[in-house]
């Protein structure tokens, strides 16, 4: 029970009026961008990266942990109301969630998405807690051996959980690596594909690859089909739910809590999986499965829990591992690099306020969200009435100012438009971007782990298997590879993503 | 003869990749060997490079044979207008100054489509313009100025 001191540390630090306050913006961004169709997550970490800047590092990560599991809270409120997925990862939830609002159960489907959200996130800030010291302290025992093949594993991992064909994902990472790869090779100070051009010597900047591919790219695909029509929201009537409601709600919020938290550690899941996967238990062991697609509350009620509590747990591997699962944890690294700080074991040990202050104000943000969400609930629809014509030019404008202050560099925006139609050509390819920005992001650090573990065996490349611990890492994952390309777990895999 | 002409596209691509990268260490002049213990600076991206042609060629030849995946809508006008609002950005912000950066470039954004009329997009961008200023240039005082040498600032 160590750690419920450290997390009376971290409450000291998340209840301090910066805490709190950072909280709050992090959570009201993340509740806005989530209502929002058009505008993800990923984008608006990216976007206010460069002002992290400004702030000390714990208000900064406060903040942009705030916008990720905010945006799982304001998601859902589009989705029930006018279904529109507000997120991807809220998706599943536009299924039942807009039938029971036509059903007049609007304000019950929103008072459950919230309250198992909120369960969700509590228990899975608890989780994080507990698994922090014990996970960070197998991790401060790696070394560069287990540390390449932990990646390797990890990048197979993601590419099992992701959406879409394996391979492609695999070949996004490796495509990835490489673009991660120009700029000064650290140790032998040798300049790789640079071409002549000074400003590739200091590698292709983090942010605005991410935001051609997460921002950019998205504007493009809303373009593609951009109707102007106002979006008809569902009034409601009555917010709270019935007891009945919300027992019957408990065994797939605890449910979907405990899946998402699961799959949220594991590379390349997060919210996203975590929602889809909980959705087709919730409907694989109901009594009445015919009634999912019909306004089902177990179809609202277990994947909203899921991903918040995917959301949360994801950060179990950064902070502790120093190994981001997805994209939007990738820029979170970025956003501790900026700040001067590693990620890795080392963060719980030197930088305890930091660690347990993050893992607390996840808490209290939670608590803040529900307040925002449900009693404000329509003061957020009437941000639909916000045309796309208007929010889209507002996006490329935020993306190029802040591109350019990461560094007061005009040749980050030329990567930034340059990724912009890499992405998009990707994209019309069904090659999805997610795994590129994590090969993007955990390449130099392969590479770093993979020439010291040379260099302490002596050149051997058989210590990868020899070494115990990481011979395990690389079985566990060419088992998950194999399993993958087997036609029948293939089919799996189909139906677990298809929406209906 | 049938493909799925996405997957042949992408594993081309994949291949071309792979070989630009791996022909820019051979020919660049990167030490692939050498250094401690026989590992240059160009081993690894070699290698990556290779692994990617591999699964490039995987994508697209059992791509073969497979029923076809059409494209659906292509986003032309935006693709043209977004890029070319990021450029007009990038080419005016140090001599003109940020507002009319940001105005130029949520004009040239907006006219990706032709839902917005002029006026809106006027509104918009004047809107925008005066935001930024106030947060980037006020607020948190970054240092650019709102209207460059060019402009007398």
């Amino acid at each position: 029970m160590e750690f419920l001191a450290h997390l009376g540390t971290g409450f000291g630090v998340a209840l301090s009026p910066a805490g709190l306050l950072f909280a709050f913006v992090g959570a009201l961004l993340g509740t806005f961008i989530g209502v929002l169709p058009g505008i993800g997550p990923t984008a608006t970490v990216a976007m206010l990266l460069p002002i992290t800047y400004y702030l000390s590092p714990t208000s900064s990560l406060i903040m942009l942990a705030g916008i990720y599991y905010g945006s799982q809270y304001g998601g859902s409120t589009t989705a029930i109301l006018v279904n529109l997925p507000g997120e991807v990862s809220s998706s599943v939830t536009v299924l039942d969630g807009y039938q029971l609002a036509r059903k007049g159960k609007a304000g019950t489907a929103l008072s459950i998405a919230a309250i198992g959200s909120f369960i969700a996130g509590t228990i899975a800030t608890f989780l994080i807690a507990a698994f922090a010291l014990p996970l960070a302290g197998i991790a401060l025992k790696f070394g560069s051996t287990e540390y390449f093949s932990l990646i390797v594993l990890g990048f197979i991992a993601s590419t099992a959980l992701a959406n879409g064909s394996v391979i492609k994902a695999l070949a996004m990472i490796v495509t990835g690596t490489l673009f991660g790869m120009v700029g000064t090779d650290v140790e032998t100070g040798a300049f790789r594909f640079t071409y002549g051009v000074v400003d590739f010597r200091d590698g292709l900047p983090i942010v605005a690859v991410a935001l051609g591919l997460f921002g950019i790219v998205e504007v493009l695909r809303n373009l593609e089909t951009l109707n102007d029509k106002i979006p008809e929201t569902i009034e409601i009537t009555r917010l709270w739910p019935s007891r009945e409601d919300l027992r019957s709600s408990l065994g797939p919020i605890a449910r979907g809590t405990v899946l998402g938290s699961i799959l949220g550690i594991l590379p390349g899941g997060g919210s996203i999986l975590s929602a889809f996967a909980s959705y087709a238990l919730e409907k694989r062991i109901s009594k009445h499965p015919e009634e999912f697609g019909k306004g089902a509350l177990a179809g609202v009620a277990a994947p909203e829990s899921a991903n918040n509590a995917g959301a949360q747990t994801s950060f179990i591997p950064l902070l502790t591992l120093g190994i981001p699962s997805h994209p939007l944890m990738a820029l979170m690294m970025g956003a501790m690099i900026i700040q001067g700080i590693t990620p890795g074991p080392r963060v719980i040990v030197d930088q305890p306020q930091l660690f347990w202050g993050i893992i607390a104000s996840m808490w209290v943000g939670n608590a803040m969200l529900i307040i925002l969400n449900l009693p404000l609930v329509g003061l957020w629809v009437k941000l639909l009435r916000v045309p796309y014509v208007v929010m889209f030019p507002a996006i490329v404008a935020f993306s190029v100012i802040g591109v350019y202050t990461v560094d007061n560099n005009v040749f980050h925006l030329y990567v930034l438009a340059a990724f912009g139609l890499i992405g998009y050509v990707l994209h019309k390819l069904d090659c999805e971007p997610a795994p590129f920005l994590l090969g993007f992001v955990l390449g130099d650090l392969l590479e770093e782990h993979f020439r010291r573990a040379m260099n302490f065996a002596q050149g051997d490349v058989t210590v990868f298997l020899r070494q115990p611990i990481s011979a395990g890492l690389l079985l566990a994952g060419a088992i998950v590879l194999a399993l993958m390309l087997l036609p029948a777990i293939t089919r799996k895999r189909g139906e677990i993503f298809v929406e209906d | 003869m049938r493909a799925n002409t996405k997957d042949v596209a992408s594993g081309l691509i994949f291949i071309g990749i792979g070989i630009f990268f791996g022909a820019s260490v051979l020919l660049g002049g990167l030490r692939v060997g050498g250094g401690s213990f026989g590992i240059g600076p160009g081993l690894f991206p070699l290698a990556i490079s290779a692994l990617l042609c591999g699964l490039g060629a995987v994508i697209a030849i059992s791509a073969l044979g497979q029923p076809v995946n059409p494209l659906g809508p292509v986003a032309w006008r935006g693709l043209l207008m977004v890029t070319l609002a990021i450029l007009f950005f990038a080419f005016t912000l140090d001599p003109l100054g940020l507002a009319p950066a940001v105005f130029g470039c949520v004009l040239l954004a907006a006219a990706s489509t032709t839902r917005s009329t002029l006026k809106g997009s006027l509104l918009t961008s004047l809107v925008l313009t005066v935001f930024s200023v106030a947060i980037f240039i006020y607020a948190l005082g970054l240092n650019i100025k709102a209207f460059g040498p060019w402009l007398g600032g």
